[in-house]
Parts: C-alpha cells; structure tokens; sequence
C-alpha cells in the first residue's frame, strides 16, 4: 500500500520543550512529518500549519440527514403507506413526529462522525498503525522527519536540530 | 414488556405483516428511539473518550494482553492531527449529549404525562424527571466513585473539591425535586380537581404513606444537609446521604408508580401489590449486572481518563501549582 519510511525521530520531555522545538523547525524550514504526543497539546496545531477539522460540519450533515430521514418517513408511512387514526388525531401529526425527530437527528449525527472520525483517521478495531516509540503514548514528545532520500548533510542537519532543541532521545525507525 | 420474545417488534423495520409500523404518535415508542439514542451515543461517546488510553496500556503491555489492547485501541499513534480530529469530536459530541440528556428524560416523562391517571397527567414532569435523572445520576456515582477512589488510591486525582462540587450540584437539583414535589401537592389542590386531589390524599395517607414519606425524607430533606461546608467536604456523610439519595429515588419510582396504579379510575382495580420472589430477583439481577459490568470495566479499563488528567496537569497538578511546585524546569522523576 504506502511504501515504507525511513523515519528519524527525536523525544522530549515536555510540551514547552516540544512547541519551542517545532517553532524552530518552522524557522529553519524543517519539513516535519508529523509529531506525536500522549495528550493533544494546545497551541500545536496552529504550529504545524494544521487545517481546522471539518468533523463538525460532516456532523451536521449527517444530523440533517437525521431529521429529513425520520420526518419524512413518518410522514409516509401516516399520510400515504398505511394512514391510521390515533385518538382523533390528524394523519399528519407533526408535533407528535418531533421527539423522534430530535432524538434520529442525534443519533444520525453522533454514529456518523464517530465512525467518519475512525476511517479519516484510518483506524478501526484490530488495524496496527506503526507506532515510533512505546513511551508516546506514556510522557514523552516526538517529532518526526521522513528522511527518505536524504544526504547524509541533511541527516546531520536534523540530529543537530534535535541537539540543539533539547531533545532527550533521537533514533531512526523504518515504518 | 409483555412478550420479551418478540420484543423487535418495538423497532420499525420492513416486515411481511402488511408491512406492519410501530405507532410514532405513542409516546412508548419515542421511548425506544430515545432510549436507543441515549445507549448508542453515550457508548460512542465514552469508547471514543477510551482509545488513546488503550493505546497508553497497549505500549506498556506484553503477550496477549497487547493485542488484546491493540484490539481495542484501533491503531492510535497520538498523531497530533488525530489530536486536533479527537478534540472536536469529543466537543460535539458532549455538546449533543447534553440536549439529548434533556430530551430522553422529558420523553420518558411523557409515559406517565401524557396519559390520564390521576398523579400522572401533569405538566410538571419533564422537569421533574430530568431533574430526579441528575439528582440520583449524581447519587449514584458518588455512592461508586467513594469507594473506587479509596481502593484504587486515586485520591489525589478525584479530590475533595470535586466531591464537594458534585454535592453542590445535588443540592441544586434535589431542591428543584423537592419544589416539584410541592408543586404537585399545590396543583392538585388548586385544580379542584377531585381525582387529582384524591391521588395526592392517598399518597400521603393511604396504604403505601410509608413509601411517601420515605421518599420525601430521602429526597427533600437529605439534600438539605448539603448546606453545610462541613458536611459537603465529609466523604462518610456524602457516602452515607448519596444512599439515602438512592434508596429515595427508588421511592420516587415506586410512589408514582405503584400508588398511583394500586389506586386508579376503576376501583375494582384497586388492590394492594406486593412483589414475588420474581419481580424481587429482577430487581437484584438488574444491581447484579450492574456491578459485573462495572466491576469488569475497573478490571480492564482506566477509571480516570489519562490523557485529559495529563493535559491539565500544568493548569492544576500540585507539582506545578502546589506549595511543592517544582519553578524551575527540570524533567523530575518524581512524576513517575
């Protein structure tokens, strides 16, 4: 499917020491694969350059989706497939279609960005995504460089930035 | 629900019985939309909340139980824009969950509402109910939350002040429960409504007085302890008042329910119910295969949420902020 990376990555130890870090791979033009962190660290995303999520607005749609689904069948089914009258009630009764209305409109909408969420992200139950280092996901802060078909001087160029920001660990990965 | 066998019956799915819909106009039916909304979203929502902390346990652990978390953390990296995708989900997320809280409790008030039995034709419901959801809601997971913090030495992330907090939250909606309790005795009078009038009557003095007073002692007066600082910061009175709470809750139930029934338009309905050793045993099976999945989920899961405490950790951790804040940077190893 992708080939694979060969990944250099430096750790750190903090998210002031990680921001500073990625501040000065944007002055040096440093192109940053991605960064990893065990909890989401405000301020990165605006770092990095990062497009604000559109999970909302597929939220909504889909929670539109929602509303006309249910209205309209219930509509339906009470106007045109099978009319029945309840307690002298109308057969278009909209006010009594409203609760189930509101409650398919957030149903739709939660189930349809929980599982939008998943795919966009490539995740799903069982999937293995390659992971740079187990201590991510623990305390620790990475930065990584997708070196393939980099000079060794461009390597060199990344270890002394990981040096000179402070990075406690740097190694290389293949993923 | 009367025939438990064919209980999909309730859900409206293409059938060769003409095809046959559910009645959308019924309010028992709203019910099992709501309802199924309320499970599946709080679900999603909560699973959604776990991954990055399956994936915390999946790296620190070995053999099958790693790909047992592997499994169960789908492949998470802590990608920051998997990061930024998770912050939003989980904002809408709980900005949907809160309306729907209100909307499924209001529908499951429309059971008892929108019929026509005396005690519970009244338009002070919705509130009512979804006030008694919180009350007890908060109840209950201090009654469980007491005793998981102490066993599972989580003291110093679910602390006094958060206790404190949640019992000024039972306060708040265990007044608003009791002003809804006199709101319905006020009605009732006020109506001239002798049916109404009556129902109340027999609450207070008929065959099941008992059960009125237990749940007016439990929920209007047990509450008001929460007035004192003293008693909002003690985890034995909390404990103690949040199962009072409870057991009044139940009370609540069981005086809408069963004394408005055992007293109904049709006197030759009227009768004294008790339990059988059946409806007993539902009753302790539901608190058995509450505490099995609970249980199981303290087994296997992280109670506290370990990404989000890490996240605030600077904002509020003693390490940074207490009188032992470490000032100058330093990567200490006490954090571990």
């Amino acid at each position: 499917m992708t080939e694979s990376k060969e990944v250099l990555f430096g750790l750190y130890d903090d998210e002031t020491d990680l921001l500073s870090a990625v501040k000065q791979a944007n002055n040096d033009h440093l192109d940053i694969m991605d960064v990893y962190t065990p909890f989401p660290v405000h301020g990165l995303d605006s770092l990095l350059g990062l497009a604000e999520s559109r999970l909302h607005i597929t939220g909504f749609i889909y929670g539109a989706i929602g509303t006309a689904t249910a209205f309209l069948f219930m509509t339906w089914v009470f106007t045109r497939d099978w009319p029945i009258i309840f307690g002298g009630k109308p057969y278009f009764s909209a006010p009594a279609f409203i609760p189930i209305t509101f409650e398919l409109t957030v149903l739709f909408a939660c189930v349809g960005m929980v599982v939008t969420f998943f795919t966009i992200c490539g995740m799903a139950p069982g999937v293995t995504n390659p992971t740079l280092h187990d201590r991510i996901t623990d305390d620790k802060f990475c930065i990584a460089f997708n070196t393939n078909g980099y000079s060794s001087e461009e390597k060199d160029r990344l270890q002394s930035f990981f040096s000179n920001t402070g990075a406690s660990h740097v190694d290389t990965k293949t993923i | 629900m009367g025939r438990i066998w064919v209980a999909f019956f309730i859900f409206p799915y293409p059938n060769t019985r003409g095809p046959l819909w559910v009645n959308f106009n019924s309010p028992l039916l709203w019910d099992v939309f709501a309802i199924s909304t309320y499970f599946t979203v709080s679900v999603l929502f909560w699973y959604t909340g776990l991954v990055p902390d399956f994936a915390t346990i999946r790296d620190r652990a070995k053999g099958y139980r790693k790909r047992f978390y592997n499994f169960l953390s789908f492949g998470w990296t802590g990608s920051a824009k998997h990061w930024q995708r998770w912050e939003s989900l989980c904002l809408v997320l709980a900005g949907i969950a809160t309306p729907l809280v209100l909307s499924v409790h209001t529908i499951v008030s429309f059971d008892f509402a929108t019929s026509v039995i005396p005690g519970w034709h009244t338009t002070i419901f919705p509130p009512y109910f979804v006030a008694g959801a919180i009350f007890s809601g908060f109840a209950m997971v201090l009654t469980l939350m007491i005793i998981a913090r102490k066993v599972l030495k989580l003291e110093e992330y679910i602390t006094l002040n958060h206790i404190e907090s949640m019992n000024k939250v039972i306060l708040v909606t265990g007044t608003i429960v009791g002003t809804a309790y006199l709101t319905e005795l006020f009605v009732a009078w006020y109506s001239g409504n002798v049916y109404e009038q009556f129902a109340f009557y027999n609450r207070a003095t008929g065959v099941y007085w008992w059960a009125y007073f237990g749940m007016m002692f439990c929920n209007v007066v047990s509450p008001q302890f929460f007035w004192s600082k003293r008693i909002r910061r003690s985890i034995w009175w909390t404990f103690f008042l949040s199962i009072v709470i409870n057991i009044g809750m139940w009370f609540e139930r069981f005086v809408i329910i069963a004394t408005s029934m055992a007293r109904g338009y049709l006197p030759s309905s009227w009768s004294y119910y008790v339990p059988t050793w059946v409806e007993v045993g539902i009753f302790l099976g539901t608190l058995g295969i509450f505490f099995t999945c609970f249980l199981l989920f303290t087994r296997i899961a992280p109670v506290v949420a370990i990404a989000e405490i890490k996240s605030i950790l600077k904002l509020a951790g003693d390490q940074y902020t207490g009188s032992k804040a470490n000032k100058n940077h330093q990567d200490s190893d006490e954090a571990h």
